[in-house]
């Protein structure tokens, strides 16, 4: 190298730590009728998982956490680290524009796996989870068609988890594997399940689809449909 | 895991559910098969437990001293925090220590199977031990029958193996020697996998690179369409042995030659070890003597904080250091306020206890002799001009008065000795209260804070010095930088070969000389050529950048940084001693408040015989 070479400056998160990624995209409905005590459930669950990652010291340097919220779509935090992660609390506003929010969700998961190629960095197939209340607002063909896309070409898992009246039916729609519907408000489980889940995904090989536990089971914070 | 009472050497391992009969004949031949040497590089099983019932439900062995994943020393971002001290001497020794234990374990005839990178603990001195022992491959050598390991790794498990099911499968050392050598490259490539390079051709998940033989550093890389990451060090860096060492460790299997061995890897890492010295610019990068500095090389390339020279990774970490002294300090209880004994309170009551009545007349005794001699004196001057009825009153009157007087002078001697007494256990009380006071504590207490927000703000201070100091070195560097840019070296349009020759006579021959002489340049060319080279040489100032690797910038900001090491260890000293001296100082505050109850006991006494004597 020369001095003159152009010298990347996201060269540096990846030398400094250089360990196989788990990306871990949270997409959040908030907007105006998850208000109360949804979003605040929904906050303090999002607290508990950057909590139990951080604990995890192996955890913390392979999940990296991104927030997008709608609506309307915004990026509440690009890919970082775990444990550098510290979520910002949520307001609830807005309409449920779920196409646009799940094609922003897409575009920064290709977008963050080309910056691990370009790097040399090994990565875990990447995670989009979705969390809503309400029916889209506008349309999710386009949507619907990344994740069959993404399924196939196992770029990225997408999970669906309905909040109250959520229609599953709509989400079963869009996605390809089955939504689940939360039992109640029990944001706080979701969350340790999410982090527990990530945690043993981020030790386990880094191409195979990891074991987790059923969070429809007994005791989960899922309802079976 | 447990704790075993009356054996701190040791601990438990207790199953979840009873292990079945093999993986018990299994613990059992590990046990009969322990030996100092295996009992030093492992967490080796040392002893069964059986329940009441005489079932086995886990085993003892030696408690492992406290010690870190080998993942947090070789990643740098996790190195700065839990081995902030660590040079890359520290690294290559724990890599050769790792390369022993490994070493042990074969000798022994045994494989470890599941090598990762959470199983091999590393030591605040470098020492390596191994755990989830249990799982190691053992053979028994009378009838050759293997216990298999059952779990792996895939990042660590070796291309043949790659997709395999691991339980019942039996493996060679040739599979440790894979493993190993795979942890000995994420130690010396700063957390970099072998086998996680460029791919061009998309995706290439790091378990297919593996059973692909894709190793994105080797001589085969491109040709094998791998590109190794950006900002990594070649696979030469440490010495054409170690290279090669790794050749033969990621080449594909079934060549010619064998994986390395751990005594192999023993030898060279330990020549690697002693050919290090540190960089002239940068004290704390250790690099193979003969070569320029790799650290800096990678530094530069990439941004990153390899090995640090103590600002942001001793803020990091102090921070945290601070953080868990500061807890430990804080669970040191501050003496609770001081309450005056019981018969303190009684003894003040039995003070107050006397009546608004008998203090008037305390009060009237004290003024009783003026007033007498008042009464005496307003009586002889009306008796002047009286008569003899009213001589005889004024002798009855002079005649009770001096009745009330004898009486008078009498309760003032007693209402001035309770006076007194109530004085003096005032004063008692006042100096109970003083000595009895937790300021001691509550002293040692606000320095120690003090120590915590001085070594808060350590860190931004040093910046700030070293920022100072760069201002200072500024100007020079400044003038160095624009002496470099040639007058006639430059393209020109007004400024003529004969103006640059009149300039060159009198000494101007750069940029810097442009600047420093504008002046004189003035004079000896016309004002457009002078215009067009003062332009050009503000050109040339545009790209100054100040250069932190200058040799007095470096000297003097060693000297910084170790001013401010020093401060930083002086305020973790103090911090570290910190629960002691306030347990001390709270010792203290018990005794002097003890040594205080006593004093005004013996008062109480004193002034309660008083009392008796004076009722008498």
């Amino acid at each position: 190298m020369t001095t003159f070479d152009q010298v990347p400056f996201n060269n540096v998160e990846f030398a400094d730590n250089p360990e196989p990624r788990c990306a871990c995209l949270l997409l959040l409905d908030t907007s105006g009728s998850m208000e109360g005590a949804k979003i605040a459930q929904l906050n303090a669950g999002l607290a508990t998982f950057a909590e139990q990652l951080r604990a995890d010291s192996m955890a913390s340097k392979r999940v990296e956490v991104a927030v997008v919220t709608f609506g309307p779509v915004k990026v509440v935090q690009n890919f970082v680290t775990a444990d550098t992660y510290s979520p910002v609390p949520l307001r609830a506003s807005g309409n449920t524009p779920i196409g646009e929010a799940i094609e922003t969700a897409v575009r920064l998961v290709s977008e963050r796996k080309q910056a691990y190629r370009a790097n040399g960095i090994g990565y875990y197939r990447p995670w989009i989870f979705l969390i809503s209340d309400g029916e889209p607002t506008d349309d999710t063909a386009a949507a619907s068609l990344l994740i069959r896309k993404g399924e196939s070409k196992k770029s990225f898992m997408f999970y669906s988890v309905g909040v109250e009246n959520a229609d599953i039916g709509r989400l079963a729609q869009i996605a390809v594997r089955q939504p689940l519907r939360l039992k109640g408000l029990s944001f706080g489980q979701l969350f340790v399940w999410l982090s527990d889940s990530l945690s043993s995904v981020s030790r386990s090989q880094v191409s195979d689809a990891p074991e987790l536990t059923n969070p429809a089971a007994p005791g989960g914070w899922a309802k079976a449909e | 895991m447990h704790a075993v009472a009356g054996a701190p050497k040791l601990v438990a391992k207790i199953y979840l559910k009873p292990p079945d009969a093999a993986k018990v004949e299994k613990l059992r031949l590990m046990i009969r098969g322990q030996s100092p040497g295996l009992l030093g590089v492992a967490a080796w099983p040392v002893e069964l437990l059986t329940d009441e019932r005489g079932a086995v439900r886990g085993f003892l062995m030696g408690r492992i001293s406290a010690r870190q994943d080998a993942h947090r020393l070789y990643s740098p971002k996790s190195r700065r925090r839990t081995f902030p001290d660590a040079d890359f001497r520290f690294v290559v020794r724990a890599a050769t220590n790792l390369a022993r234990a490994f070493g042990q374990i074969h000798a022994a005839g045994h494989v470890i199977g599941d090598v990762n990178h959470g199983n091999a603990l590393i030591g605040k001195d470098g020492t390596a031990v191994l755990i989830d022992c249990d799982s190691i491959q053992v053979r028994e050598r009378t009838r050759n029958r293997f216990y298999t390991c059952d779990v792996g790794t895939p990042l660590f498990t070796p291309p043949e193996l790659q997709g395999k099911a691991f339980r019942g499968l039996k493996r060679t050392e040739a599979s440790d020697r894979f493993g190993l050598s795979v942890l000995i490259f994420h130690l010396l490539f700063q957390g970099r996998h072998p086998f996680a390079g460029i791919y061009a051709d998309g995706e290439m998940p790091l378990e297919r690179a593996i059973a692909e033989s894709r190793f994105a550093y080797g001589a085969h890389a491109e040709s094998l369409g791998m590109l190794a990451p950006p900002g990594t060090l070649p696979l030469t860096a440490f010495g054409r042995p170690i290279a090669r060492l790794f050749e033969r460790a990621f080449a594909p299997p079934g060549g010619e030659e064998e994986r390395p061995s751990a005594i192999e890897w023993i030898d060279e890492l330990r020549d690697l070890e002693q050919r290090l010295t540190a960089c002239p610019r940068r004290p704390r990068h250790f690099h193979p003597r003969g070569d320029s500095c790799c650290w800096c090389d990678v530094e530069l390339r990439t941004g990153a904080k390899l090995f640090e020279d103590g600002q942001t990774a001793n803020a990091e970490s102090d921070a945290v250091t601070a953080q868990q002294l500061w807890q430990a300090i804080e669970g040191v209880q501050p003496p609770k306020p001081a309450e005056l004994p019981d018969f303190a309170a009684e003894e003040l009551r039995a003070i107050n206890a006397t009546s608004i009545w008998t203090r008037f007349a305390e009060a009237l005794a004290q003024r009783a002799p003026p007033l007498l001699f008042g009464g005496i004196l307003v009586a002889s001057v009306l008796s002047l001009a009286a008569t003899a009825s009213v001589h005889l009153l004024f002798l009855g009157v002079m005649s009770a008065v001096a009745i009330a007087a004898v009486s008078f002078s009498k309760r003032t001697g007693n209402s001035r000795l309770r006076r007194a007494m109530r004085i003096e256990w005032q004063n008692a009380i006042a100096q109970w209260r003083n000595h009895s006071s937790a300021g001691l504590f509550s002293g040692a207490r606000s320095q120690l804070e003090q120590a915590r927000r001085s070594l808060g703000i350590l860190a931004e201070q040093q910046r700030e010095e070293l920022e100072r100091l760069e201002r200072l070195l500024e100007p020079r560097q400044h003038e160095a930088y624009l002496d470099a840019f040639e007058i006639d070296k430059a393209l020109f349009l007004a400024v003529l070969p004969a103006h640059i020759d009149q300039l060159a006579i009198r000494g101007i021959r750069t940029a810097g000389d442009i600047r420093r002489h504008r002046g004189m340049v003035q004079r000896l060319v016309p004002a457009e050529s002078a215009a067009e080279l003062r332009n050009w040489a503000l050109q040339c100032a545009l790209g100054f950048k100040f250069d932190k690797l200058d040799p007095t910038y470096l000297a003097d900001a060693a000297k910084v940084e170790n001013s401010y090491r020093q401060k930083r260890h002086q305020y973790l000293a103090e911090l570290r001693r910190g629960p002691e001296l306030l347990a001390t100082r709270r010792d203290e505050v018990a005794n002097a408040r003890a040594r205080a109850e006593g004093v005004l006991r013996r008062k109480h006494e004193d002034l309660r015989k008083r009392r008796e004597e004076q009722k008498q």
